[in-house]
């Protein structure tokens, strides 16, 4: 039975995303001003036409850092959830189907690698490899892997033993057709969605070892320093926290509406 | 006693308007039983359901009364209607096991309705449900009453529902296919009882069912639905005996009965029989003293010992069980999905096939039915794309579907045309054996009046042999040349 | 029963992994830790002197093996940069960062139930559609961000307090609380509002089922049926969630306890990381990952004991 009234959670997130990314991207190639240029008579300007995000501690524009900054969090993402669930459907689709010995042993690990939240495997390890952008990625998109590989496992396992999966099996379909062409499209709904939490855990993640001091390192702009930052001008100038936050919180809030309006729209299978 | 007038609803939802009750008019006397019958989306549950209160936001009444004993149900409030349920209307349903709350004691659900309507200390409500629950004949109640739902059976869980309902003594029974989802001796009990408390207490029933022999046995007065409206009315022996419309009489037609077929004509015929037939019927399975095995973490048991039995082109065999006999182990068995047997199965013909229960599980639900139909011939190999869809459509056309289904999605197929897609798809493989696990159990009476007419024109037409699994006993005497069952890990034809 | 042994065994093959993917990870890293406390001014004949003495020549297994067991026994190691023994260096640190746990899981819990519930008895109102809108803007912004609007807002706007101001507990119980409340806050609301979610949609799937429609024929109101009926089936979809929730927590605190200045756990993990004071870092994760895993097999079994009841459904 379906709730009263239609879900606007996809166009919506879909929406707000297409934004957010557009911004971004366009952050790559054009920012109003040098994201690093001082200048020591715009010191904490609040938000004006000239600087729509205001100046931070040293006059730089907060606008041009936030488009920069978000720049390295969506690159830092995306490679998570591409090295995560890269391994993490491959496994899972492995153990969840054959299950046996082999399921057991990778899932232990996987409960194992689940034991520490992901930041904290992150940290450990940064801790032992170190800092820097592509570190943050590797280190994220690893303690990402159990995750996924757990969603998916669950998935397999459940569709293995549905009819139409052990009709394809009495038809003769091979094992591999059966995983990738019979089960794999029925749970593209799920994944996706999961793909898009797993999207703002790593963004949020990174944001929060950047803020640490931890993740990304200068000269690389990043939104978790500039908060960091901000607290010593909080009192003085605000803005140097609300922009950047709020952007973040933007960019999660359409990614993870998105995912949601996939569940509600394609989801379900029926 | 009960007075339902000129009742009419509706659904609304997205807009969309769709009647439900067009009009409906009946009379319920005090201590008379009266059974509705139609089949799903006829509007004998919603009617049901409004005279309790229970209808959904979504149903609007567009007008119409209920009068019980003199007051109208549809213009009181609801915290009056809420002193009438449980109090004057008791209500049991399908589904006994979901209709209980999973978490909740059994005597404390039988208690609560003592807690909503009246004062009775403590000890009084204690007292008061055991005393129901020995009214529907549940043996121990002191130990019943600290047992969750799952821990009883089918039956068991139906009688403590009709406990909880006939608690405070209601004035009107509304059971709303209370049998369905129990095998045939269970329903005959509660059957019984139902009329034991209709006599003993006086209490009007309305019965609620799709099953026209449960309504026979049990009603005194049938009302016939059909989308929405009452078709015909009349006492039982006058429904039965001279239908007045043509829609009851194919719902009589349909049912299946024991006595529809000479039973002592081919059901005893044995595999010697059959093979010195006229025809020399060519064997399409064998298996040879069949042990097989459950695995239960370190422990082995025996589900199945020395069985053996032979299937040949063209007849349909019965096999049937109880739940737990092995039934689902020697399909395994059959279909090479339980490896872990001693003992030979033979197929002499290609991989055998199967159709399932649940029409709704067994189509993947991201593929087109043509994409499902031609999987097969993809994996034999060897056919173009334009042979693989003239032979997909030609299919679809002998299990009489339209060609145009080719391009649809199965959540676009109603329960019957899936099932027969099922069935389509088991004949691309060539096959000339179709395992058929509950296949009708899911429909509704028209419908597997017509699934039967179909499984038995490829039965004849094609020489397709079916192992016809079910617990219909009666489907099964019907339909099947011969019947397995499976007891006590053998198998007796 | 069985199922509680099979649990504990699991529990404990799992620890034993991570004590060794940690341990051995930690062998990964370069540079010698004898080096490292000596400082560039060591001789190598002192380096070689302290190797001896911290037992960095023996074979790794036997390493392992002692590390373990020293750990069970509460002796976590030296600190490279404190010259103290780890657990008197976090021992009066766990306090605080236990503290804050507790607190914020007692705000998701009590938040998220009573938001749930009324968001359902009022499902598609007004109450439940901006009850949506809310959530879904306060899933997604992270803890410390909130902790530094916090900040802003209650510390330097409001002045109900001082921002880096902790309060020791030893000095001052009341102050202590006090001053944990908003952190807290700040690590509870974003997983409230995914709790509330789920624990919404779970209530609604259960609205859904027959049990519901028995309860109301025998005259129970709305509120009663919500409250004694399928609350207690709704929640069992969630208490796996709640479960992982202690690890989310431990995490975000992490990073909170930075926000706010508050001396726990998470702060001297992220100083011995930048002072690379290995075995503190060692530790302290091998701290959290016990904690994790014991509380989710906690669960797990807490889960089967609850579900035990529909597990035939």
């Amino acid at each position: 039975m379906k709730y009263k009234g239609r879900s606007y959670n996809f166009t919506l997130g879909l929406g707000i995303t297409v934004f957010m990314v557009a911004l971004i991207l366009l952050g790559f190639l054009w920012t109003p001003y040098d994201p690093d240029a001082m200048q020591g008579s715009l010191k904490l300007n609040a938000p004006s036409l000239l600087h729509l995000f205001g100046t931070d501690q040293f006059g730089r524009d907060i606008l041009s850092r936030v488009l920069v900054g978000a720049g390295s969090t969506l690159v830092i993402a995306v490679g998570t959830i591409v090295i995560g669930g890269a391994i993490g459907v491959i496994l899972g689709a492995v153990c969840g189907y054959f299950g046996g010995w082999l399921d057991e042993g990778v899932m232990r690990i996987c409960d194992a690698l689940a034991a520490f939240p992901s930041v904290l495997l992150a940290l450990v390890i940064i801790s032992i490899a170190g800092s820097g952008k592509y570190k943050v990625m590797a280190a994220l998109g690893i303690a990402f892997i159990p995750s996924f590989a757990r969603i998916v496992r669950g998935e397999f396992m459940r569709l293995r033993e549905s009819d139409f999966v052990i009709s394809a099996r009495l038809v003769g379909v091979s094992t591999p057709r059966i995983l990738f062409v019979h089960i794999l499209p029925n749970i593209l709904p799920s994944l996706l969605s999961s793909l898009a939490i797993g999207f703002n855990n790593a963004a949020l993640a990174e944001a929060g070892l950047s803020y640490l001091g931890i993740g990304v390192q200068p000269p690389d702009a990043s939104l978790g320093r500039m908060l960091s930052e901000s607290q010593t001008y909080l009192a003085s100038g605000v803005w140097c926290a609300i922009f950047p936050g709020i952007f973040l919180v933007l960019l999660v809030l359409g990614v993870g509406l998105l995912g949601e309006g996939i569940l509600d729209r394609f989801g379900g299978g029926r | 006693m009960l007075n339902v007038e000129h009742l009419s609803i509706h659904f609304e939802e997205r807009g969309k308007r769709e009647d439900a009750v067009k009009n409906v008019s009946f009379q319920l006397a005090d201590g008379e039983i009266l059974g509705i019958v139609g089949e799903s989306g006829s509007g004998k549950t919603m009617t049901a359901l409004t005279i309790a209160g229970l209808k959904k936001p979504y149903a609007v009444i567009d007008g119409g009364s209920v009068w019980l004993d003199g007051m109208d149900l549809l213009k009181l409030d609801d915290a009056q209607m809420r002193s009438v349920q449980g109090a004057q209307i008791g209500m049991i349903f399908q589904e006994p096991m979901s209709a209980l709350n999973p978490t909740m004691k059994i005597g404390k659900q039988l208690e609560e309705v003592l807690i909503l309507h009246t004062k009775l200390s403590k000890e009084e409500r204690r007292n008061k449900v055991f005393a129901a629950m020995e009214d529907v004949e549940l043996r121990n109640p002191g130990e019943l009453y600290d047992k969750y739902p799952h821990e009883l059976s089918g039956g068991m869980r139906q009688r403590a529902m009709l406990a909880a309902a006939i608690v405070c003594r209601p004035k009107l029974l509304i059971a709303d296919e209370p049998t369905t989802a129990l095998d045939v001796q269970t329903q005959d009990g509660i059957l019984e009882l139902l009329k034991k408390l209709n006599q003993k207490y006086g209490m009007s029933i309305l019965f609620i069912s799709h099953n026209l022999r449960v309504v026979e046995k049990l009603c005194g007065r049938v009302l016939v639905m059909k989308s929405g409206e009452v078709v015909e009315e009349g006492s039982v022996e006058g429904i039965f005996g001279n239908p007045q419309t043509e829609y009851t009489k194919e719902l009589i037609a349909a049912i299946p009965t024991a006595c529809g077929k000479n039973e002592g004509d081919k059901s005893t015929v044995d595999e010697a029989g059959m093979e010195k037939d006229m025809w020399e019927p060519r064997k399409v399975l064998e298996v040879r003293n069949l042990n097989a095995y459950y695995r239960e973490g370190r422990a082995r048991r025996q589900i199945l010992q020395d069985v053996s039995f032979a299937l040949y082109e063209g007849e349909i065999v019965g096999l049937v069980g109880e739940s737990g006999s092995g039934k689902t182990t020697l399909c395994k068995c059959v279909l090479g999905l339980l490896k872990d047997y001693e003992g030979e199965v033979i197929h002499h013909t290609k991989r055998p096939q199967m159709i399932f229960q649940d029409p709704y599980g067994s189509l993947n639900p991201r593929k087109t039915i043509g994409w499902i139909l031609e999987e097969p011939l993809k994996v034999q190999g060897g056919f173009t794309k334009e042979e693989r869809k003239r032979k997909a459509e030609e299919m679809l056309e002998r299990v009489h579907l339209p060609k145009e289904f080719y391009k649809r999605y199965p959540r676009e197929l109603s329960g019957g045309q899936r099932q027969r897609v099922s069935i389509a798809t088991a004949l691309m493989t060539g096959t000339k054996f179709i395992l058929a696990d509950e296949p009708l159990s899911a429909l509704d009476v028209t419908v597997q009046a017509q699934m039967i007419a179909l499984l038995k024109e490829l039965q004849e037409k094609e020489k397709i042999c079916y192992l016809f699994v079910s617990h219909d006993l009666d489907v099964v005497h019907m339909l099947c040349d011969r019947v397995l069952r499976v007891e006590k890990k053998q198998v007796t034809v | 029963m069985k199922y509680v042994t099979k649990k504990i065994l699991g529990l404990i093959i799992t620890l034993l992994i991570v004590s060794m993917l940690t341990f051995f990870a930690f062998e990964l890293i370069p540079g010698d830790p004898a080096r490292s406390i000596l400082g560039t001014d060591g001789t190598s004949e002192q380096v070689q002197a302290l190797r001896e003495e911290m037992g960095l020549n023996r074979p790794l297994p036997q390493r392992y093996g002692e590390w373990v067991l020293d750990f069970l026994h509460g002796d976590m190691g030296n600190s490279y940069y404190y010259q103290k023994s780890v657990q008197d260096l976090i021992g009066d640190r766990i306090p605080i960062t236990v503290t804050m746990t507790l607190l914020s899981f007692s705000m998701i819990l009590l938040l998220s139930v009573a938001v749930s519930i009324f968001s359902v008895r009022y499902a598609n109102r007004l109450f439940d559609r901006i009850f949506l809108i809310v959530d879904q803007v306060t899933m997604s912004v992270p803890p410390f961000f909130i902790g530094i609007i916090f900040t802003a807002v209650f510390g330097l706007a409001f002045h109900w307090f001082t921002p880096g101001g902790y309060v020791s507990y030893e000095k001052d119980m009341g102050g202590f609380i006090g001053y944990l409340i908003l952190p807290s806050l700040a690590i509870a609301l974003p997983r409230a509002a995914m709790a509330a979610k789920l624990l919404r949609s779970s209530l609604l799937d259960e609205m859904q089922k027959d049990y519901v429609r028995t309860a109301y024929s025998r005259g129970n109101g709305p509120w009663r049926v919500l409250l004694r009926h399928v609350l207690g089936n709704g929640i069992l979809p969630v208490v796996t969630f709640l479960g992982m929730t202690a690890a989310d927590i431990i995490a975000n605190s992490i990073v909170v306890e930075q926000v706010f200045g508050i001396p726990g756990v998470g702060r001297m993990l992220i100083s011995s990381i930048s002072k690379r004071d290995y075995p503190v870092v060692e530790a302290i994760i091998v701290l959290i990952a016990v904690v994790t895993l014991v509380l989710n097999t906690l669960v797990d079994v807490l889960y089967k004991k609850l579900d035990k009841r529909i597990e035939l459904i």
